[in-house]
């Protein structure tokens, strides 16, 4: 009884209150570009194999923003309570900057959150500046958020743990579909990446590039791509291909991949070779960033 | 007073030209003019010297890089290009000096 009683006195409560907090915040799976994958494929389509290679690199800077958080939410806040949590000021070792992160509930369906720096030689509270911050939207049905990282501050407080100096601007949508949208770098060196995912697994990615997407293999071309698969790996890639072997004036390229990716259509406009009726997409879309 | 107010009550609460400053530090132009200020709009007056008539309002857009419309908080001042911060970095930048600032006057 006694219990019995306890627990339902704590039904409502919890030991641990910001654990409701960070669980608004982001997962590093749920921003991934998932591309289909598979470890029997033969030689992949070429604009296949460009797609993966940046979903991979573009998951790996999420990965970088999400773990620095997720790595410090694991551990025990400092201050907690059902609307704010703060972990900090720490310094990691090794690290010429201290850190703190204030995770804060400013509305009931929205979580905001920062990670401020600043040099581990002072203890003046004014020296903390935010270097990355977001905000976490829960409401039902409709998960969504934003977050922004200031690459250049974390670079001047550590330039050795951060080398970058641009930036990361995020938005994403988890549900009802999910979709991400980034932007990596600052001013006229900024690249948009956008991706969008269903729930049967189809994709939708486009992205710029800078790669071999033609002739040889030592010189490079700007693409601008565009990627769509179906959940069952058949896709086709849609490319504005400049410079390097394409030349100033360009060139469309377009290839198709059937389910273990290998090459079932290609064509630059002028060649094409393979079966066009093989698509999975029997048009070609191409990137609008 | 919902999270925007707050923001907006804590600037105003700092000198203009920190706000200013936040601008110059974290903001980036706009692809496109916000729509002019709107009746009741909720916006905040910025006067200081060197600082020419300025004010500070929030538009919710959705740029390249937003799948909804989010939040940006924009300073326009005469003569100027308009600067916008991501709402979560204006506020944490704001809610970090505040913070300080209230340290600051606890220990005098």
């Amino acid at each position: 009884m006694r219990t019995a009683l306890l627990l339902l006195v704590c039904a409502g409560c919890s030991a641990t209150p910001e654990r409701a907090l960070v669980a608004a915040l982001p997962a590093r799976s749920q921003l991934h570009v998932e591309v289909p994958a598979t470890a029997d494929a033969g030689t992949p389509a070429m604009l296949y194999e460009v797609t993966r290679q940046t979903s991979t690199q573009l998951n790996g800077v999420v990965d970088s923003v999400l773990d620095l958080v997720g790595d410090i939410t694991s551990h025990p806040p400092t201050n907690a309570s059902a609307d704010g949590a703060e972990w900090g000021p720490f310094t990691p070792p090794l690290s010429p900057a201290t850190y703190r992160l204030i995770v804060r509930r400013v509305a009931p369906d929205s979580v905001q959150y920062h990670l401020d720096g600043r040099p581990k030689d002072t203890s003046d509270d004014a020296a903390f500046q935010p270097f990355l911050a977001g905000v976490s939207k829960d409401g039902a049905g409709a998960r969504a958020g934003q977050f922004t990282v200031d690459a250049g501050i974390a670079h001047a407080l550590d330039p050795a743990a951060n080398p970058g100096t641009g930036g990361v601007q995020a938005s994403y949508q988890l549900e009802p579909a999910m979709a991400v949208r980034l932007q990596l770098g600052d001013g006229a060196v900024a690249a948009n990446y956008r991706y969008d995912q269903l729930p049967d697994g189809s994709g939708d990615f486009r992205f710029a590039t800078h790669t071999n997407l033609a002739g040889d293999a030592t010189q490079l071309e700007d693409g601008l791509v565009r990627t769509r698969w179906l959940p069952s790996g058949a896709g086709r890639g849609d490319a504005h291909v400049r410079g390097g072997d394409a030349g100033a004036t360009g060139m469309d390229l377009s290839e198709c991949w059937d389910t273990t990716f290998s090459r079932t259509f290609v064509t630059d406009g002028t060649n094409a070779g393979g079966d066009p009726a093989s698509c999975a997409f029997p048009d070609a879309v191409f990137a609008d960033l | 007073m919902d999270a925007i107010d707050e923001v907006l009550a804590q600037a105003q609460a700092l000198p203009a030209e920190v706000v200013a400053a936040l601008f110059a530090r974290y903001g980036k132009p706009l692809a496109e003019a916000p729509p002019p200020l709107g009746d009741g709009e909720r916006h905040l007056p910025l006067a200081a010297d060197g600082l020419a008539a300025a004010v500070v309002r929030v538009v919710n857009l959705r740029t390249a890089v937003d799948v909804i419309g989010n939040d940006w908080f924009v300073l326009e001042a005469a003569g100027a290009e308009p600067l916008a911060v991501a709402g979560p970095l204006f506020a944490a930048a704001l809610a970090a000096l505040t913070r300080a600032a209230r340290l600051a006057a606890a220990r005098k």
